[in-house]
């Protein structure tokens, strides 16, 4: 007894997961930034997830608050994995948080795909209608039932052709039902929020399934949902061919370049094999190899169809 | 020791399970959690804050069946420990 902590005791997420909450509540209290727990444990506690222990932590932040937010984090020793410059068809949202003393990552953002008003005027909104829940006995601030639901769909939405996102999106859809009857005060604060945060149409085929109305009146989805559609049905792997389509002459040649070998920290994060041994070349190699079986597959696919014409 | 009440340090969030706490010191974000386990969370659970030494290790010993008397001993140093740590205070009984 007289040893404080066995050495091989290891924090589970079921442990982990409200601490970190009061965590990053404490540390947005501290350097006066506003971030709300956002997914996850939050939709289980509107009823719109079966309760279960998450991967991960998600956070919503200010825009304009999020290098304070991460500078707190760090000095709370978590560490802002590399961010990847690699083209995308939706603009990069979150930066990953982790930390070797606790079993699971954060996940900050500052922006959520399919929201197409702008960043601080959506957070804006979510913030407007922000509760608090328990967590570990505090109080942690969260996105509201409305904009959970939102949240929630928006992120499944964004994946429609992977099964399992199908799958979560149809229990979304059932838990929903009953709780946003068309002409309850519920249904109108998600249609207006919907409106109001430039988001109808990308969460059209939810609003169909609860009744709503789909009427989009804020001006950014004008602009906005040609990318979202593009992003949400195209190869993610489109993104590169867009932004070399993009480029001028004169800076196609440096972007192959980039496009073949990459940064080597982003190759180390997001190609690599969780060690810090394994040589970048043959990470590169590895890639490379990854790359040139989707493209013949792409081909043969391209010419399969064609034959089938 | 015996003439404290042993309390936790207001700066302590907690979650709890039948045989383990673990521990975040808001005071102090970047420490790693502190994991308390069997025994050691039981001295934790005891130590509320309504419990001098005796008491504490008359809960202890009640949890696990046994004589208060055999784990005095322990129980004293780990309530040390807590202190060193920062974890725990006495005030008086």
């Amino acid at each position: 007894m007289s040893a404080l902590q066995d050495a091989g005791e290891r924090l589970t997420q079921t442990e982990a997961a409200p601490l970190i909450y009061v965590l990053t509540t404490t540390v947005a209290a501290r350097t006066e930034t506003r971030a709300l727990a956002i997914k996850g444990v939050v939709l289980a506690h509107h009823g719109l997830r079966a309760p279960r222990v998450s991967g991960d932590v998600d956070v919503i932040v200010h825009p304009d608050d999020l290098d304070r937010f991460l500078a707190g984090m760090e000095s709370a020793g978590w560490t802002a994995n590399a961010t990847t410059t690699t083209p995308k068809l939706l603009e990069y949202h979150s930066v990953d948080l982790t930390n070797d003393h606790w079993p699971m990552s954060i996940d900050v953002h500052s922006y959520f795909p399919g929201f197409l008003a702008p960043a601080d005027e959506v957070f804006d909104r979510i913030w407007a209608r922000r509760v608090e829940f328990d967590q570990a006995g505090h109080p942690v601030p969260a996105t509201d039932l409305v904009s959970s639901a939102v949240v929630a769909a928006l992120h499944y939405l964004r994946h429609p052709g992977l099964a399992h996102k199908q799958a979560a999106m149809e229990t979304l859809a059932e838990l929903a039902t009953p709780l946003f009857a068309p002409g309850s005060q519920n249904a109108t604060d998600l249609v207006a929020f919907a409106r109001d945060t430039g988001c109808v149409r990308p969460l059209t085929p939810f609003l169909e399934r609860l009744g709503l109305p789909t009427t989009p009146v804020h001006p950014a989805e004008e602009t906005g949902y040609e990318r979202w559609r593009l992003a949400t049905t195209a190869d993610p792997r489109m993104a590169w061919w867009l932004e070399f389509r993009a480029l001028p002459l004169r800076r196609r040649p440096a972007f192959l370049w980039y496009a073949l070998m990459l940064e080597d920290e982003e190759l180390r994060t997001y190609h690599g094999d969780r060690t810090v041994s394994t040589p970048l070349w043959r990470l590169r190699v590895e890639r490379w190899k990854r790359v040139s079986s989707h493209l013949a597959g792409a081909t043969r696919q391209k010419f399969s169809g064609r034959r089938q014409r | 020791m015996t003439s404290h009440l042993w309390s936790r340090r207001s700066s302590l969030v907690e979650v709890e399970s039948e045989t383990r706490v673990v521990l975040l010191d808001l005071d102090d974000l970047a420490h790693p959690p502190r994991i308390l386990a069997g025994p050691a969370a039981a001295v934790w659970v005891a130590a509320d804050g309504s419990r001098d030494t005796e008491a504490v290790c008359a809960e202890v010993a009640r949890y696990f069946e046994i004589s208060a008397q055999d784990i005095r001993t322990d129980v004293e140093t780990f309530l040390s420990d807590l202190v060193a740590e920062g974890l725990l205070v006495g005030g008086p009984a």
